[in-house]
């Protein structure tokens, strides 16, 4: 049985805070 | 709703009959079910696996919670949940470069609106318009100094369209000096939109400037806090300017701006307002100020609450229906977000960010312009040297900020604003505490948002 759903993987392990493009 | 019991690193709330957990250090969420909920929050409490394995069995089968703590741990060993700090290095919190400059076009402005911040400065003793020759300074001030490729500059005031000519040549010679230097360069003008001519909205939207409308919403409201010199208000100018504008551009790259103060505490409806006009955009923002009459108290929490709670009802209506819209607060990429030390700077004030002042004084952000405590020199004097300890002043304040070193918002909050914290309460290092809790208010939000 599923207990956790993911609903993001953060990315954290020249961007009226965006996007970082490199 | 919002029930809270945040930490450090992994901040757990109730929104919306969901459970979710947001793990700090890797800008991850998860949605759990109830015996997760609680597994998370004992190991966050400090229980070791085998007890909190223990205490869990008294109320779950203990094969679910043997699958529960495994799932734990498997999130564990990706690093998505009790994920571990990110080592940060000082120097580069501190960026040599300018990426933004804001230039004061004008300082006059034909609205007299009870809110503005421009009302600080002491109007008096500084020029009206900036000239050519310092806007042409600004420029190649921007495009010599060192910095990245992308460069954006925001045309502001006062009301810039006062002195339209002059954003006109700017841009011309900007982009005519950024070409061979390999340098791109975004615009964006904040204007009140009452100014908007054939001519001006045919330069904008040709040019692909940006701009932010000042529209506060219903029309007793805008009318109350954004009346011309002579007393009249300027609903009917805005929306009317503003709907031609937009005509001309496909409705792109543009910012409906409100401001709500203690006279619109249902600013909700506001924004109900705002999309009946068919604005799709929108940025609606607390007030900040210190008269009475305007400001906002930490009595109205509560209430202020609920206004971004309906907010999420109308912006899940408005999606279900295929008419979606953009609130600013709302917005949040978990997934292609800024590197850590962007986010610990946020706007950049005093960094990589600047104001101009139409006499080429140079200030750490716009709020802060004609404050001679915050002056960083002048672009126009020869040699221009800048003062860069105003911009490390200011980003040695955020970083002591004792509370914010343990909130779990300390990567999505972008570190707090300077100027509120300075106007609202005197000192640059204290928080300013209604704007941080309703930070929080949205922050929620709009994780939930990304669970439904």
């Amino acid at each position: 049985m599923q207990h956790i759903r993911t609903i993001r993987k953060g990315n954290l392990q020249e961007c009226a805070v965006q996007v970082c493009r490199q | 709703m919002g029930q809270v019991s945040g930490r450090a690193d992994v901040h757990m709330f109730k929104y919306g009959g969901l459970l979710l957990v947001y793990d700090v250090n890797s800008g991850s969420l998860h949605q759990v079910d109830d015996l997760a909920w609680e597994a998370i929050d004992l190991l966050r409490e400090g229980s070791g696996r085998e007890r909190a394995r223990g205490l869990l069995s008294r109320s779950y089968p203990p094969d679910e919670v043997e699958e529960a703590l495994c799932q734990v741990d498997e999130l564990r060993e990706e690093r998505l949940l009790f994920s571990p700090a990110v080592p940060l290095q000082n120097e580069k919190l501190s960026p040599g470069g300018v990426k933004a400059l804001c230039l004061f076009i004008s300082h006059s402005c034909n609205l007299g609106c009870r809110y503005c911040f421009a009302r600080r400065d002491s109007q008096g003793k500084r020029l009206s318009h900036m000239s050519w020759e310092v806007g042409k300074k600004a420029v190649d001030f921007f495009l010599e100094y060192e910095g990245g490729r992308f460069r954006e500059m925001d045309f502001f005031g006062g009301e810039p369209l006062l002195n339209f000519p002059l954003i006109r040549d700017i841009v011309g010679y900007a982009r005519e000096r950024a070409l061979p230097r390999g340098k791109e360069f975004s615009f964006t003008l904040t204007t009140n939109a009452s100014l908007l001519d054939e001519q001006a909205i045919d330069f904008l939207n040709r040019e692909d400037i940006n701009v932010i409308l000042s529209l506060d919403g219903r029309p007793a409201i805008h009318d109350l806090m954004r009346s011309f010199k002579n007393g009249l208000g300027s609903y009917e100018t805005t929306v009317e300017n503003s709907k031609k504008l937009l005509q001309g551009r496909g409705n792109n790259n543009y910012y409906i701006r409100g401001t709500y103060t203690r006279h619109n505490l249902d600013f909700s409806n506001d924004v109900r307002h705002l999309l009946k006009l068919g604005f799709a955009s929108l940025s609606l923002e607390p007030v900040v100020s210190a008269e009475e009459s305007l400001a906002l108290r930490e009595d109205d929490l509560s209430l202020l609450e609920h206004q971004y709670d309906l907010l999420v009802d109308l912006y899940l209506e408005q999606k279900e229906k295929g008419s979606p819209f953009l609130f600013y607060h709302f917005i949040l990429d978990l997934e292609k977000g800024p590197c850590l030390y962007k986010r610990l700077s946020g706007c950049g004030a005093g960094l990589d960010y600047l104001a101009v002042a139409a006499d080429g004084s140079l200030y750490p952000c716009h709020q802060f312009v004609g404050m001679d405590e915050f002056y960083m020199g002048n672009i126009t004097a020869e040699p221009f040297i800048i003062n860069r300890e105003v911009g490390a002043r200011l980003a040695a304040a955020a970083r002591e900020k004792e509370a914010c070193g343990c909130c779990w918002a300390r990567y999505l909050c972008g570190n707090g604003c300077a100027a509120s914290s300075y106007f609202m309460t005197g000192d640059l290092q204290k928080t300013y505490n209604l704007g941080c809790a309703l930070q929080k208010i949205r922050l929620e939000r709009a994780l939930y948002l990304q669970a439904v």
